[in-house]
């Protein structure tokens, strides 16, 4: 057992313990344990998820952001996480469609990585909230 | 004195205290959003606070990092972004912050590239004064989210490797020493000066990916976290120097109801003396006749 916490600038979205918690760091999937060597990590747009005790497992849409294991504790900071059940699954689609057709569009680099960040933020969101 | 002056003094406790039932409800309305801007702030601090020691951390194992944000060398053309509010009724708060950012623009002298206005507060008054404003967004950031301070840091980065005439980014705002006294301060935004390197944790970490690419990876996060800091200590602010001034205003206009209550009573019971005096006259007059 660890503690782990999610902590975004609006509130603490998680705040308990887990035996294995599943994230996705920019340069690949990972996974820990607990009693884990330290580690920082910048993560990518993408799942994360919690088994707790009970190996019950709670699902959440990360928007990037950074991980720091120390001292038996995992830390996710991020803009934006979310529960599978918070998500608005209409809105996430629509944005998806919206950013794509807008991507074809698209001339300067610039609002093309900004759209590109759009569309992997919605099929993230999609994903955690089919998949509860 | 005659009804006249009763008729006039009436009219004016009617107007006073209908002012007064408005900036009681403005101080009310100040108060409520205070509240909420003060939850938004305790959650904050709490990202902030984790967010630093890991940042701290991350800088202090990062020693190759390089990049265009870093302090290198004195700054030649700086911009000043300049937050105010969109609204007044909040005394001389917003005045501070623009007579602040027009003293430091002067000292700046040949170093001063121009402002970055926020809230119609400043842009009114700058283009009034035919001050330099290159950008302004009125009617915006309301009520602070993450999500405007992130995009509004970006956009400052952005600006900052983009235009040849501007190597620095300064930030004036400002903030609540305590809840009745309003100040303001300029940070330096842009470039990033050398960070304190608190790292002091004994055990080695592993990165993913390495230090210098990660803190690349996180920089725009800091920036957004510092931006959106800045964003609520100034909407504090704000909304503590209106409370004031609408507190006072209430205050003032009570003592003005009470001062004129009681000229009204006097001008009455000098009408009503009088007219018992030419009641008694009259009839005294009779009684010698």
């Amino acid at each position: 057992m660890f503690k782990v916490r999610i902590i975004t600038p609006q509130k603490r979205v998680f705040d308990g313990e887990a035996v294995f918690v599943e994230f996705k760091t920019v340069e690949g999937a990972m996974g820990t344990l607990q009693k884990r060597a330290p580690f920082l990590g910048a993560l990518a747009i993408s799942e994360l998820e919690i088994e707790k005790s009970g190996g019950e497992r709670e699902k959440f849409a990360i928007h990037g952001g950074i991980a720091e294991f120390s001292q038996n504790t995992l830390t996710i900071l991020s803009d934006t996480a979310e529960r599978a059940d918070e998500i608005d699954i209409e809105r996430a689609r629509r944005a998806l469609e919206k950013a794509k057709i807008e991507l074809k569009n698209a001339e300067d680099e610039k609002s093309k990585k900004d759209l590109e960040g759009k569309i992997q933020r919605a099929t993230v969101r999609l994903k955690v909230a089919n998949r509860k | 004195m005659g009804r006249g002056t009763e008729q006039l003094i009436k009219k004016k406790i009617k107007s006073v205290s209908s002012t007064m039932h408005i900036t009681r409800a403005m101080e009310m309305v100040a108060t409520a959003k205070l509240n909420k801007l003060q939850r938004m702030v305790k959650n904050f601090y709490d990202y902030e606070k984790n967010f630093s020691d890991v940042f701290a951390r991350v800088v202090g194992a990062a020693s190759d990092f390089n990049s265009p944000l870093i302090y290198k060398k004195e700054p030649k053309k700086t911009l000043l972004v300049v937050f105010t509010g969109d609204m007044g009724l909040c005394g001389s708060y917003n005045n501070d912050v623009i007579d602040y950012s027009y003293k430091f623009a002067d000292k700046l002298g040949e170093k001063f590239a121009g402002f970055y206005v926020i809230g119609s507060r400043a842009k009114s008054r700058m283009s009034f004064d035919k001050r330099k404003i290159r950008y302004s967004v009125v009617n915006a950031y309301g009520t602070p989210s993450y999500d405007d301070a992130q995009s509004f840091a970006n956009e400052l980065v952005d600006i900052y490797l983009s235009k040849e005439d501007v190597d620095s980014i300064k930030i004036v705002q400002g903030y609540s020493k305590n809840p009745l006294v309003q100040l303001v301060k300029v940070e330096d935004f842009l470039p990033i000066k050398p960070i304190k390197n608190s790292n002091n944790s004994t055990s080695v970490y592993d990165y993913e990916p390495q230090p210098s690419e990660l803190l690349n990876e996180i920089l725009p996060q800091y920036l957004g976290t510092r931006m959106f800091r800045i964003m609520l200590e100034a909407r504090v602010a704000e909304q503590n120097a209106r409370q004031n001034a609408m507190r006072n205003a209430t205050e003032n206009a009570k003592e003005l109801v009470k001062d004129l209550t009681l000229k009204y009573n006097k001008a009455r019971q000098a009408y009503i003396t009088q007219e018992i005096i030419e009641v008694t006259n009259g009839s005294e007059a009779l009684k010698d006749a």
